[in-house]
């Protein structure tokens, strides 16, 4: 398998192998997997051990493998399928921005992760799929499970442009057009694009069954607004140009940009949607792992309302 | 509104530095390829307006710090009218002005004399004092003469005329004594606001004495000082600091007269010869004077001869300069017909050269000069002449009576001369008791009886100032020659001293005092241990005799010739003669006046004098009276600059301020003519209060502008 100098990282991806990402839903699949299937009837024979990994239900330990071998083994059954996740990576000019004190710029970061799950869903022999998103759907990789399909996206995600502007929504809303069956969708992106559209466009994803995990990826310059002095901000998707003097305004700034990113965070927590923000600076094994974590332990049921229907951080729960 | 530096006005350019440093700051900026913008902009239409606010009030105030900087070096000067008194926050002020009308005042380098430009800005400064205030105006030549005295500027000014004929005196300045009045004007003075304005070229010379206990009066009573500098850098001066007579030997007509010059030229290089006149009793004559080193005193000899008896002026005028009034000098010089001796035979005898007095009275009548000698053989006739003569020469004389004595001390303190020569009739008792009197009396020592060993000889000492200073300069072979085979013993009290000295020694073995001399009041007596005639020595037949007798008797002739020296601002007292009894017409004529001024004559110590003060102005003064016989009476006054008046070195700001101690005195110098001088009220106080306070909002405002926000 050919693997990715550039994003695809042997240390993350050691961080998150044993995790594994799981489905919170019950999703549709043809090939037997770790989710839960909603088609009933298939066949609930045994299909192979895992390595048990903290969060596992204990129940499906097999206590015989365990005598023989010392080792904790979870047995997976044909009863459960397989994951179709596909990964919308935002490709526009504003993912390229770099910090001047950060390794990665955004792209870089988001493409990283990316890959990063892409690998481990297909090493769960789940199905991925990448889109690549601007103004439009760049390249689109409809998810499969193969190693041809890792190393398709993997070599999409090197050879992408980060150099027009955003229409993220509309993009969304194909792409939820063109996916037939019940999956997860990862969204990647630093959402600093028109996020109505996006919000419409998750709705209707909601409305389809899909599952979504909306992964922000910022840069802390962007969040912090490090700068000293005289700045000419130069837009990175326009040709608008503001002079400023970053201290006059940072702590206003910075307020603005928090208040920006709760707003997303109460929209997806009243939507049910996983909303987990990365900055570049961020360990992203630690990050993910702990998210991937997370995501097996926390059980419960979550929110499922209408991204169309929230009001606010206050009217809109009630 | 003025200032007093204008050309400093030209760093309000510097102004616009903090314009330009935020004008360069924002050319120096970071490209940032964002892509926030949208919260970016956000943040800023929310911020932005504050921010420009902000922004322009700091770069407002770092602009006014730079150009309320600028403004208070430039020293500014509100007018005391208008709204400027309200901003300087001036109340009814008594002012007093002292303008300096001293004789540097005229000097004259490049346009305008000192007193010319003080005079204009007197005016100008009168012009710009507001209405409520009440003015004091004091020359320093009569600073307790006010020529007004807390008056309006307005009513002032009214009298403008009187104020544009004020000249520079020839006076100098005495300024302890100029502000010792200003501060009695000021103890008067109708408002508690209390300002003085100084107009002075700052000339040194003056400006002695301690000044400050005046200072913290003034200091106390919140009195502000100003001093404006009207003085220009000398360039050069050329002035006659002298002219005297060192001797004090009558003058007789037909007599040499020495006098000495004293010339001096302040300039960078010498001064070339240059010519003079010298006027000797109205009669001009043109002399040239000598190259003038600069810096140094030159003395310049002049001699004049009078051929008449009576009072002579001499005067001497050199040529013009930058300051013409130290150039002239005069001197009144008092010429006698003769020189008049009574001498006092105590042993008369018909035969030729037998009397006591034969010898003397030839050695002192003899020769072309117009020596009078009258012979008594009476001393109670020294009570009877009506003239006192010059000097008494008494000759063994048996003894004097107590009113003769009195008569010989009175007239001897006044200056008349005695001699007094022993001889075998001498009551050696009478003299002592009587004519030395333990010292105190007349004789310069008590005689001790006749020695009769034979000396040969006589020793002039070398005495400064001695009568017989001429004998000294003959060999000594010619002294030598004299036998003396009797002669007075003498017992001096205590040592020799300026009033009581040996003049000459008989060479004896006790080398006895051969003529002792001693000051008494005015006058000066001496003492020959010998007669006038061959009794006791050979000496008055040898020719010696009758050097040194005309020496002493011409020495000791009466004092008093030459006319005392006045100083223009000085009083003049001149002692009128008889006891006043028909005085008229007593008055003095000014150099530049032709109408007399009364004087008035008083008495003083028993005698009558005629006082006159107004002698700002150098000249020939002429005092006329008439007595009671209606006879015209003149005499000429010779008023002299004063010296120090022509040292032009003037006081640097420090050396001013030192001498008023805590007081601050403000010096103004004005940069250029025409430029606003100091009329009005300095505000660079208040401006270098505002700056301070300036540079503590900006301080404040930049560190609240530049905080995190």
């Amino acid at each position: 398998m050919a693997e990715s100098k550039a994003y695809l990282k042997p240390e993350i991806l050691a961080q998150i192998t044993k995790l594994g990402l799981r489905a919170e839903r019950v999703v549709e699949g043809s090939i037997s997997g770790l989710h839960r299937s909603p088609l009933h009837g298939v066949s609930v024979e045994f299909a192979e051990y895992r390595e048990y990994s903290p969060g596992d239900d204990l129940r499906r330990l097999d206590w015989r493998a365990y005598a023989r071998s010392n080792r904790h083994f979870i047995k997976r059954y044909e009863e459960e399928t397989n994951l179709r996740a596909t990964i919308i990576l935002d490709c526009s000019a504003s993912m390229k921005y770099k910090g001047s004190a950060q390794a990665m710029s955004k792209f870089d970061y988001a493409a990283t992760v990316a890959a990063s799950l892409a690998t481990l869903m297909i090493r769960q022999r789940d199905a991925s799929g990448l889109v690549l998103a601007d103004t439009e759907e760049r390249v689109f990789l409809r998810p499969a499970a193969t190693a041809m399909q890792q190393a398709q996206i993997i070599e999409a995600l090197e050879s992408a442009h980060p150099d027009r502007q955003t229409e993220l929504g509309p993009v969304m809303r194909r792409v939820a057009e063109k996916i037939k069956q019940r999956g997860l969708v990862i969204i990647i992106s630093d959402l600093l694009c028109d996020l109505d559209k996006v919000y419409d466009a998750i709705g209707m994803m909601q409305y389809r069954g899909h599952e979504l995990l909306m992964v922000q990826v910022l840069d802390p310059d962007e969040i912090e607004l490090p700068f000293g002095d005289s700045v000419l901000f130069r837009d990175i998707e326009g040709s608008e140009e503001i002079h400023a003097e970053p201290w006059a305004f940072r702590k206003a700034y910075k307020e603005a940009m928090e208040a920006f990113i709760e707003d997303i965070r109460q929209r997806c927590r009243f939507c049910g949607i996983d909303h987990l923000l990365l900055q570049t600076t961020d360990d992203m094994g630690l990050t993910l792992s702990h998210y991937l974590h997370r995501r097996q332990t926390v059980t419960g049921t979550k929110r499922g309302g209408r991204m169309s229907s929230y009001r606010g951080p206050t009217g809109g729960d009630s | 509104m003025g200032f007093l530096s204008p050309l400093l006005l030209t760093g309000l350019v510097l102004a616009s530095v903090p314009l330009i440093i935020h004008l360069l700051n924002r050319r120096r900026f970071v490209v940032v390829e964002w892509a926030p913008m949208k919260h970016l902009k956000l943040t800023l239409k929310t911020n932005r307006r504050r921010l420009r606010l902000e922004q322009w009030l700091l770069l407002l105030i770092r602009t006014l710090v730079i150009v309320v900087l600028i403004l208070a070096i430039a020293r500014p000067l509100l007018p005391a009218t208008g709204p400027g008194s309200w901003l300087s926050g001036s109340a009814r002020t008594s002012r007093v002005i002292v303008l300096d009308d001293s004789l540097s005042m005229g000097y004259t380098s490049t346009s305008d004399a000192a007193f010319v430009r003080a005079r204009a800005l007197l005016l100008d400064t009168l012009e710009d004092i507001g209405s409520q205030d009440r003015v004091t105006i004091l020359l320093t030549s009569a600073p307790r003469q006010p020529i007004a005295s807390e008056l309006s500027a307005a009513d002032i000014l009214n009298q403008r005329a009187m104020l544009e004929s004020l000249k520079p005196t020839d006076t100098a300045n005495q300024w302890h004594a100029t502000l010792e009045a200003v501060d009695q004007t000021l103890q008067t003075a109708s408002f508690s606001s209390r300002d003085v304005l100084i107009l002075t070229d700052m000339q040194a010379a003056g400006w002695e004495g301690d000044f400050a206990a005046l200072a913290a009066r003034w200091k106390a009573a919140g009195t502000s000082v100003r001093v404006l500098d009207v003085g220009e850098a000398p360039t050069g001066n050329t002035a006659l600091l002298s002219l005297t007579r060192e001797a004090n030997d009558p003058i007789l007509p037909e007599q040499d007269v020495r006098l000495t010059a004293t010339l001096r030229y302040d300039g960078p290089v010498a001064q070339p010869p240059s010519p003079a006149t010298l006027i000797v009793s109205g009669q001009a004559q043109s002399l040239m004077l000598p190259e003038l080193p600069p810096g140094r005193d030159v003395a310049l000899p002049i001699t004049v001869r009078f051929n008449a008896a009576g009072t002579h002026t001499v005067r001497l005028q050199l040529g013009n300069d930058a300051m013409p009034a130290d150039n002239a000098r005069a001197a009144v010089l008092k010429v006698r017909d003769a020189l008049r001796f009574v001498i006092i035979d105590g042993e008369p005898d018909v035969r030729p050269f037998m009397g006591e007095t034969d010898f003397l009275n030839l050695s002192l009548s003899a020769g072309r000069a117009p020596w009078q000698t009258q012979v008594l053989t009476d001393p109670a006739e020294l009570l009877t002449l009506v003239e006192t003569p010059d000097a008494v020469l008494i000759a063994n004389v048996t003894a004097l009576t107590q009113s003769q004595i009195d008569w010989l001390e009175q007239n001897v303190r006044r200056g008349m001369g005695l001699i007094v020569y022993v001889g075998d009739l001498v009551d050696l008792n009478a003299y002592n008791d009587l004519l030395y009197r333990n010292g105190e009396g007349l004789l310069p020592a008590a005689l001790a009886g006749v020695n009769e060993e034979v000396a040969q000889g006589l020793v002039v000492a070398d005495v400064e100032g001695s009568p017989l200073l001429p004998m000294a300069q003959l060999a000594p072979a010619a002294l030598a020659r004299i036998e003396t085979t009797r002669r007075m013993s003498v017992t001096m009290p205590g040592e020799a001293s300026e009033a009581r000295r040996v003049l000459a020694n008989w060479n004896d073995a006790e080398g006895t005092p051969a003529a002792i001399e001693r000051s008494f009041g005015a006058g000066r007596v001496v003492l020959w241990t010998v007669p006038a005639d061959k009794a006791w020595t050979t000496w008055p037949t040898d020719p010696t005799y009758v050097l040194a007798m005309r020496s002493v008797a011409g020495s000791l002739a009466r004092r008093g010739q030459t006319q005392p020296t006045v100083i223009a601002g000085e009083a003049v007292y001149y002692e009128l003669p008889g006891d006043g009894a028909g005085l008229n017409l007593l008055q003095i004529t000014a150099p530049d006046q032709t109408d007399p001024q009364p004087v008035t004559a008083s008495k003083l110590n028993d005698k009558l004098v005629a006082a006159y003060n107004a002698t700002q102005r150098a000249g020939l003064y002429t005092l006329s009276w008439q007595d009671g016989h209606s006879r015209t009476f003149t005499q000429p006054i010779a008023v002299n600059p004063p010296a120090a008046e022509s040292d032009l070195r003037t006081l640097g700001e420090g050396d001013l301020a030192s001498r008023f101690g805590e007081l601050d005195v403000t010096i103004i110098r004005p940069d250029t003519a025409g430029q606003d001088t100091g009329a009005g009220r300095e505000i660079w106080r208040p401006l270098i209060m505002a700056l301070l306070a300036l540079m503590a909002v900006e301080t404040v405002m930049a560190m609240w502008v530049g905080r995190e926000r």
